[in-house]
């Protein structure tokens, strides 16, 4: 199960979240097969590392900073809490923070919200022609500077704006992500999966796990996908359910969808450009 | 209310601890008394799916022990049974977010609450076992009638033994039972598998491929009348209350319709 938490805070750049693994060779493995797969998405980013509480000597330390520095990265900071750890950085010179990072992996448990409104089903929902334009909602709540992040090609044409975290990779039954801003994931998010973000999801590629947009309440989030089979979307504070027996014939064009609120209740349309 | 908490465990994978937890779930809450299940595999959890309800799991059992969510919240509602309770494992945590003392509390609460509350434990002896028999009065060991399988159990028996303050009972399901390969002497019988692990036995389910398509529709078969599996389960959920049943006959089951109606008809031709 993998371990590693990505997460993009929107001052700080991106954090890779190590200190879910217990062992210097989880950590190692789940390092090199995430980073495996991101490819040359994190050359140039800023980037810090939290070890959290494992225990390394500077030879383990190497090794981890070694695996980094093949997929290009050299952490602007490491953070570790464990004191042989700690030392271990200080003598390979590394930036080091004891303690942990401001914005830790828990966040992507975020509450969720209440199930009040829980009980509706996606496939019942209607094709609902509603006006707002798709690229209408509000902008991620806290500008953004993923910094050096490579122009992220942005789903409503606004070009590279802030606050967007362009993942390419499929995210498998276990993993999750979690963005301040709007979150585009170029690959499948398979059943098990959750992805939660802020502002807008967006899945190029099949939505199949559990999808949270507007995760700070903002009813305007949307979810879209080329595929929207989602077990559960969930925006702001309404979440709806997949069908329990999947419905023949909807959708059998295969065309991409988007989930937004409509009188309070999630509803999936045509993904229809303006 | 004080309810009996029942962990159910194998050692081994893939011998049918989820498929037993369900399916003996729905039989125990099918003869009316309330029923809590609780998915312990953390980080692989299934038995939502098994039971149809993975698209209704908003919280999970670890946002319980973190104190996320009240108990009631995380409690999902089985589609058919109204006395019948899933409560669901985190899938993006792993075994470590829980521990043996909050388990022991929530199996307490769930107690409180419920008839029966079932734990399906993951596969292993490390930390998700320990914590799945932490709170637990009584097991139930799943084996099939593999030499890898009832080693598995023989290990997990020992370590239930270990256990006996808590463990006060511990009962065998032997799962996947093929009475034609019985017969030819290419498989275990239930009496060698008894033999190696002199325990209890609780029951004996019958090979069935209806297991596979209930998994996949999420509808465990001893909700439906007509399945040598799901009779096996409903069994297993007598026994558990009490009752004094026998077990089927597992030859007669493994014959056709045409040939027991010649078993029928033979003695009045003779």
């Amino acid at each position: 199960m993998p371990k590693i938490a990505i997460i993009s805070r929107p001052d700080q750049g991106v954090l890779i979240d190590v200190g879910g693994c217990a062992t210097l060779q989880e950590a190692t493995q789940q390092l090199v097969s995430t980073l495996e797969i991101s490819g040359e998405f994190w050359r140039g980013l800023s980037i810090e590392l939290n070890l959290g509480d494992l225990s390394l000597t500077t030879q383990e330390v190497g090794r981890i900073l070694a695996i980094v520095a093949e997929a290009g990265i050299k952490p602007a900071q490491v953070f570790a809490s464990n004191p042989l750890t700690v030392g271990a950085l200080t003598v390979l010179k590394v930036p080091v923070a004891t303690g942990r990072p401001s914005s830790s992996p828990a966040a992507s448990e975020q509450a969720a919200p209440g199930p009040a409104a829980a009980g509706q089903e996606t496939g019942g929902a209607a094709e609902s022609p509603e006006a707002g334009p798709v690229d209408g909602s509000p902008e991620a709540t806290a500008a953004a500077e993923t910094g050096g992040q490579e122009p992220a090609p942005a789903d409503g044409g606004t070009g590279a704006a802030p606050g967007i975290l362009y993942l390419r990779q499929t995210l498998r039954s276990g993993q999750s992500v979690s963005h301040k801003g709007h979150l585009v994931i170029i690959g499948d998010v398979n059943p098990g999966a959750e992805v939660t973000a802020d502002g807008d999801i967006t899945v190029w590629g099949a939505l199949r796990g559990i999808a949270h947009a507007g995760l700070n309440g903002d009813a305007a989030a949307e979810i879209r996908a080329l595929r929207l089979e989602p077990i559960q979307l969930r925006i702001a504070h309404a979440i709806a359910r997949a069908p329990d027996r999947p419905r023949k014939g909807r959708n059998a064009a295969g065309a991409a969808e988007t989930a937004r609120i409509v009188n309070g209740t999630i509803r999936i349309a045509a993904n229809t450009p303006d | 209310m004080s309810g009996k908490v029942i962990v159910i465990t194998s050692g081994k994978g893939g011998v049918g601890k989820t498929t037993a937890s369900a399916n003996i779930g729905v039989a125990l809450a099918q003869t009316g008394v309330s029923v809590a299940m609780v998915d312990m595999d953390i980080g692989l959890r299934n038995l939502d799916i098994l039971m149809g309800l993975e698209n209704r799991v908003v919280y999970n059992l670890v946002d319980v022990v973190e104190e996320r969510c009240k108990l009631r919240q995380a409690l999902v509602k089985d589609k058919r049974l109204p006395n019948l309770c899933l409560l669901p494992a985190a899938q993006t945590r792993d075994k470590t977010a829980v521990n043996a003392e909050q388990m022991k509390k929530l199996c307490g609460e769930l107690k409180e609450l419920f008839d029966y509350v079932l734990v399906d434990s993951p596969a292993g002896i490390e930390s998700g076992f320990q914590n799945s028999v932490a709170g637990a009065e009584e097991a139930v060991i799943v084996t099939t009638p593999e030499m890898s399988a009832v080693r598995d159990a023989d290990r997990i028996i020992g370590l239930l033994e270990a256990r006996k303050d808590e463990i006060q009972q511990y009962r065998l399901v032997l799962n996947r039972l093929r009475p034609g390969m019985v017969r030819t002497n290419d498989m275990m019988s239930v009496e060698d598998v008894l033999e190696i692990l002199s325990v209890k036995l609780l029951g004996v389910v019958p090979e069935d491929e209806q297991i596979i398509v209930s998994t996949n529709k999420g509808e465990p078969v001893a909700g439906t009348d007509n399945t040598r599996a799901g009779l096996a389960f409903r069994n297993i959920a007598r026994r558990l209350r009490g009752e004094d049943v026998p077990l089927m006959d597992l030859d007669e089951l493994n014959q056709g319709w045409l040939s027991r109606m010649v078993r029928f008809f033979a003695p009045a031709r003779a």
